[in-house]
């Protein structure tokens, strides 16, 4: 429980950090921040649920990316400001280095579990990110489709 | 009037490089391009963007006005996307004259941004916490942040030479590597698995994927490719820099 907290804690100091990277402005740093925070949150729940890290990448990157697209609407900013520094948690980046690693040590069979792993979390933060992104198209063009009849 | 129309067409192309420049999705910069083209009365608007270069094509009685822009430089800067955003939101719902166009666009090169010691604290925290996040003790930690700090500063004296994204990722992984050997020598941190994945995290594309992946979606299919394997280029440089600094120490 404590290695959780002080993951959900870490995955806001790394949102934020990012933000500032990105060239996030003002009071944007923070939210991006709580939204690495509820990116972890959302993935350790999951995770807990399904015993899948498929599931677990793919749930939490749902909840994150709803959250953006609506956030994006309310605040008329472009949903990549806020999409990618929150994801920045849930970014591969240990697996990638341990497929390298283990590829260049000639431990192949490691190198291969790790790239599995890593194929499925990026399947499932990308999945989610499709499957999100074509909600909003369709919401807008119905929409659209409605005024324009009016 | 005619003079007019090419230096319009020309400020639509800067508002779009702009936009590419900073890391906005491909989709994103030609719907950007064709509203403002379309608000300010052409007939026609064609854009084309791949990553590494886009060309519009306006039609406006007869006449076709065509630019071509080459682009080099990738980055992320969300303020200028979030300014090039707003612009293009006021030039479709209230076109401006030529010269106010040409001022305006000028002042998105004037964004907010970090200063030198703010991102360099910002990857001092980023490495601690990132570590930490990999379940790295305050020793690991603390290596990573101070790896981190040198990694900026080797970052930004390579930047000056001209280097292929590959050779710089791999320079600048393989010193941090080392600057890790060299700080568990001296006692500082114990784990180079938890300490050097701190620092990955720096360097490792996460932009680049998420909006490669996008474009791919959104049909854009060569930008997102293009993207795609430069992102994984970058990663396998990354992982080979602090690979062979491992490599290096245990034999």
């Amino acid at each position: 429980m404590t290695d959780a907290v002080i993951q959900v804690l870490m995955s806001f100091i790394t949102s934020a950090g990012f933000s500032v990277l990105f060239n996030v402005r003002g009071k944007n740093v923070v939210i991006n921040g709580l939204g690495g925070a509820l990116s972890w949150i959302v993935y350790l729940l999951a995770f807990d649920a399904f015993n899948s890290l498929f599931w677990g990448f793919f749930i939490s990157t749902l909840a994150v990316a709803l959250l953006c697209y609506m956030l994006a609407k309310t605040i008329k900013a472009p949903v990549t400001v806020m999409l990618v520094p929150m994801i920045i948690p849930l970014v591969p980046g240990g697996l990638l280095y341990n497929t390298v690693f283990n590829i260049i040590t000639g431990n192949n069979s490691a190198a291969m579990s790790y790239f599995r792993d890593l194929v499925i979390e990026l399947a499932g933060i990308n999945l989610a990110i499709i499957a999100v992104a074509t909600l909003f198209e369709i919401i807008y063009s119905v929409r659209k489709y409605r005024l324009g009849r009016v | 009037m005619d003079k007019d129309r090419k230096t319009t067409v020309g400020c639509i192309l800067d508002i779009g490089e702009k936009l590419l420049e900073s890391g906005a999705e491909v989709s994103r910069v030609e719907d950007t391009m064709q509203r403002i083209g379309y608000a300010y009365g052409f007939d026609r608007i064609d854009v084309f963007t791949i990553i590494s270069s886009m060309y519009i094509s306006a039609a406006f009685d007869g006449e076709t006005y065509t630019q071509t822009r080459r682009i080099k430089k990738t980055g992320v800067d969300m303020e200028k996307i979030v300014r090039c955003n707003e612009l293009s939101r006021r030039l479709c719902s209230k076109p401006e004259p030529c010269e106010e166009l040409i001022r305006d666009v000028k002042k998105l090169d004037e964004v907010n941004s970090y200063s030198f010691w703010q991102i360099l604290a910002a990857y001092f925290i980023i490495a601690f916490a990132f570590t930490v996040f990999f379940g790295g003790n305050p020793g690991d930690a603390l290596a990573a942040a101070l790896g981190a700090v040198i990694l900026r500063l080797i970052e930004s004296f390579f930047k000056r030479i001209n280097l292929h994204n590959f050779v710089l990722y791999f320079i600048n992984s393989f010193a941090v590597g080392l600057v890790i050997y060299i700080l568990i020598g001296l006692g500082v941190g114990s784990s180079y698995d938890k300490i050097a994945m701190g620092n990955i995290m720096l360097l490792i594309p996460g932009a680049g994927l998420t909006t490669a992946v996008r474009d791919m979606i959104t049909g854009d299919m060569l930008s997102g490719i293009l993207s795609f394997l430069s992102a994984l280029i970058r990663a396998t440089a990354i992982g080979l820099g602090f690979a062979a600094a491992a490599a290096i120490f245990m034999a």
